[in-house]
């Protein structure tokens, strides 16, 4: 079953609007395109949880062993079927925000993604299975593969997006979790933890201080990379707060807004989207 | 309402997730902290510690990564139970310089999180109580 919200807010208004004058096309186009951007930017974030558990699996081998880095781990890999998933959620939002975009610009979708069923059934393992997130993104995969049989315009939309629109929250809802309190709350930490630990540990009984200082220098290094990598993965939690604030108050104020208010509303969220993609991309 | 039963309190499962990787993650690391602050390197000693500590950061990243909301949910009453005991554990392995208490204790721990994860509730019962009486 679907869910959707009762009293659900409405990106009927938004299209009306978009249709209405071009300077409102513009500003939800230009919304759309960076919120796609901006969840296409958080995918290297993604790929990092399980590069960050083998990386902290590895911190294992001692300094000066010349062992080759493992490449796969069983905990680890698991770690990694939760970060397609999220991956996969991700890639369906973008999908579905430059379905968005397409109809704000043209007034039908002209391209649409046709593996959103496919993505979906990877989102499982990353969002829940059962999960209100999950569910959002079946609807919104759903919607997605439905463009992309017929050439999708923007009447018909008007029935669809109802329902659709009152799931980006729940998906974006999750896509935080897994960030926030699984990689830099949990993964990233650990990793820090270990490293500190591979120091120490090599650190014992030596008593050069010459060792000591390089050791140290070194330490710093890898701490300033990790804390790069939180940062970003901190801009990508801010980021998909922002769009996702940013498009539900769009559609909760769709029907009452004048065409010329849109873009005043549309505007702080896209600048501060825009100022935060390369903050994301920065550690990665 | 007023039916006498006890009122069942929803689990963000997630949640109690990390609870539990942060738990077992901690437990490794102050084991790794006790070998470096009282052991000599790569000794069979230093070893054999560093082995359960390496065991317990799998067990974190299992906890991390695995959907465990059956087990989570199968042991709802004892996740505060667990909790206690495995910060026990944790506080005192950080005061600890004797060799075969930290062993006994980190054992014991391995067990109660291979317990958690296979997510039969009367394993982890015997697994917590295993651990509680190694402190």
């Amino acid at each position: 079953m679907i869910s959707v919200r009762r009293g659900a807010p409405t990106v009927v208004g938004i299209l009306i609007l978009a249709a209405a004058g071009c300077t409102t096309s513009e500003s939800v186009t230009k919304f759309c395109a960076t919120a796609s951007t901006t969840l296409t930017a958080a995918g290297p974030v993604f790929s990092d949880m399980k590069q960050s558990c083998l990386r902290e699996v590895n911190s294992r081998i001692p300094f000066g062993s010349f062992q080759l880095p493992v490449q796969d781990d069983p905990g680890c890999a698991m770690i990694g079927a939760q970060a397609e998933g999220a991956q996969a959620a991700a890639k369906i939002l973008a999908d579905y925000f430059n379905a968005i975009n397409s109809v704000a610009s043209f007034g039908a979708v002209k391209t649409a993604s046709s593996d959103a069923k496919d993505l979906n059934t990877k989102t499982g393992p990353a969002v829940g299975a059962d999960s209100p997130g999950q569910k959002a993104l079946a609807s919104i995969a759903m919607f997605l593969a439905s463009t992309a049989a017929s050439g999708y315009r923007q009447e018909a939309l008007e029935k669809d997006l109802t329902g659709v629109s009152a799931n980006i929250s729940a998906v974006v809802d999750a896509l935080v979790v897994i960030v926030q309190r699984i990689y830099i709350g949990e993964q990233l930490k650990s990793e820090e933890q270990k490293l500190r630990i591979r120091y120490e540990d090599f650190a014992r009984g030596k008593s050069s201080p010459e060792v000591t200082l390089m050791l140290d220098d070194r330490w710093h290094a890898d701490e300033q990379a990790l804390e790069a990598k939180r940062a970003s993965a901190q801009s990508l939690v801010t980021a998909l707060q922002a769009l996702s604030k940013g498009f539900a108050e769009l559609a909760a104020n769709g029907h009452s807004l004048k065409a010329k208010d849109v873009p005043a509303l549309l505007a702080p969220y896209e600048t501060q989207l825009q100022a935060l993609i390369p903050q994301v991309q920065k550690a990665f | 309402m007023g039916t006498g039963q006890p009122q069942l309190i929803p689990v963000d499962l997630a949640a109690a997730a990390a609870e539990l990787a942060d738990v077992f993650n901690d437990l490794s690391n102050v084991l790794d902290e006790f070998r470096i602050a009282n052991l000599a390197p790569d000794t069979p000693r230093d070893k054999e510690i560093k082995a359960h500590a390496q065991a317990l950061e799998d067990q974190s990243h299992r906890f991390t990564a695995e959907s465990i909301g059956a087990a989570l949910q199968s042991i709802q009453a004892d996740l505060a139970n667990i909790k206690t005991v495995t910060r026990q554990a944790k506080d005192q392995l950080k005061s600890l310089n004797d060799f075969s208490k930290a062993v006994c204790i980190a054992t014991a721990a391995v067990g109660l999180g291979a317990a958690i994860a296979a997510g039969k509730p009367d394993s982890i019962l015997s697994a917590a109580d295993a651990l509680r009486q190694a402190l």
